[in-house]
């Protein structure tokens, strides 16, 4: 038996372009089917009832038509629309690097209900609670955990011994930490300290709000960010275009909050 | 199937590279064009050469215009003091056409796309700050579109003149006149609710 000719699906808006005069491409992240892309007609125009659920990081349910090309989405409801998200420039900016790099870490047709709660949650927690270096951190890691991605954190990913609570070293070629006898071997390997080390244990075992509860100091922040952005852009084979501009943003926000 | 005329498979090329035009439709006006009478492709040609040669960008607001300055910010009726931004210079258009809006205008040339690698150096947003400064303008209305690019970009805006104290007011959000209210968005309507006006 043939699958029914329309569908319904829940997703979240990861990015959307413009066709045509009035008409949407849209590229959802769902559950049940991974990433999804639908045109849907006339989404544009002013009033149009879909418009406003068919934004980046819109969450929301979708009745779809399938098509033999592009899917076709027929009539949206929203779900979420995480008000002080989207009223915030810093918690904006930091939903479209999430959106991004789900985009670019995931792939159409490939189931991930474990990648969409991630996503959901973090972004309701961001519109709960704004969005910190933990925030984003925290996401990068699971993201890769949930992908199969995540850094090997128990083991010298070189030589197979236990880690000892010393300065050791992340390898993004290698996969994971090395000991601090191997670091040597291992060109692309930066210094990783005890602190960090355990912070990203620590992340990988609790939830975002328990996450939150550490707050890290300015130069560990500045070591996870570095090191985990070392090995998402490894992973990925490519930068992400929004990180400069949240670098940019913040910069910029720190001078203007300057007394 | 293209034309294997040559001179009409050129000319069907040339069209179907225009947005939302295949190739199907470029080859159905090319020869709509060659059944056209001899004046009407002289003065179509001739308008499209024209378009890219006498239209320039105006020096003060960034609109496309004939002359520099362009004539809204030579006419001397126009309130000063209140300054409108748009993303595109096609914005501008339907925001005269309501008559209600009588100051001068500053267009960005797109919107902030952090994910596309659009930034404030991408726009006309620099520019923006030496019209401010002089002082003539205190009221200024943010028309970007209501999507998530044009409201981070009206975000960014805000935080960047901050502290030159200027009243700063965003376009109404609400009801499209004619809308039957049990179709209308969950967005849409709940804005609509919550910025209800005194009747």
């Amino acid at each position: 038996m043939s699958a029914p000719r329309d569908y319904q699906i829940e997703g979240i808006v990861v990015r959307h372009a413009a066709v045509g005069e009035r008409d949407k491409i849209v590229t959802l992240l769902t559950p049940d089917r991974g990433k999804v892309s639908a045109v849907a007609k006339s989404a544009r125009r002013p009033g149009s009832s879909l418009g406003p659920c068919l934004e980046t990081l819109s969450h929301g349910r979708y009745h779809c038509i399938r098509r033999r090309s592009t899917d076709l989405i027929v009539q949206a409801e929203s779900l979420d629309s995480f008000p002080s998200l989207m009223a915030d420039l810093w918690r904006t900016s930091c939903g479209l690097y999430i959106a991004e790099l789900i985009d670019a870490s995931t792939v159409e047709g490939a189931p991930g209900p474990a990648v969409f709660d991630l996503m959901l949650s973090v972004l309701r927690e961001i519109d709960r609670a704004g969005c910190d270096d933990t925030v984003l951190r925290y996401f990068e890691l699971r993201l890769l955990d949930t992908l199969g991605f995540c850094p090997s954190l128990k083991k010298c990913v070189h030589c197979g011994t236990s880690l000892q609570p010393v300065e050791n070293g992340l390898s993004s070629s290698l996969g994971g930490v090395v000991c601090s006898d191997c670091l040597s071997q291992c060109p692309d390997a930066r210094l990783l300290s005890v602190d960090a080390l355990k912070v990203l244990r620590f992340w990988l075992g609790c939830d975002l709000v328990t996450a939150r509860r550490v707050k890290a100091g300015e130069g560990l922040a500045i070591e996870l960010d570095e090191q985990l952005h070392r090995f998402v852009t490894h992973v990925l084979q490519r930068e992400l275009k929004s990180r400069s501009w949240l670098a940019r943003l913040r910069t910029e926000m720190m001078l203007t909050s300057d007394p | 199937m293209t034309s294997t005329v040559e001179p009409i498979a050129r000319v069907a090329r040339a069209l179907s590279k225009l947005p939302g035009i295949g190739p199907k439709s470029a080859q159905r006006l090319a020869y709509h064009l060659l059944n056209s009478p001899d004046a009407d492709i002289q003065e179509l040609a001739e308008s499209l050469l024209e378009l890219k040669s006498s239209v320039v960008v105006c020096s003060m607001c960034f609109n496309v215009t004939d002359s520099d300055p362009c004539s809204i910010c030579t006419d001397a009726q126009r309130d000063r003091t209140s300054l409108c931004i748009v993303e595109r210079p096609s914005d501008i258009a339907p925001i005269e056409r309501t008559g209600r809006f009588h100051g001068i205008y500053h267009v960005l040339h797109g919107s902030l796309s952090p994910s596309k690698g659009v930034g404030p150096d991408d726009l006309k947003v620099r520019e923006l700050m030496p019209r401010l400064r002089s002082g003539e303008v205190t009221e200024l209305i943010l028309a970007t579109n209501p999507t998530v690019e044009g409201e981070a970009t009206a975000m960014y805006i805000r935080q960047m003149v901050a502290p030159l104290g200027l009243s700063v007011t965003k376009l109404a959000r609400g009801l499209p006149y004619g809308a039957d209210l049990e179709y209308a968005d969950d967005i849409t309507l709940g804005q609509a609710i919550e910025l209800r006006q005194g009747f």
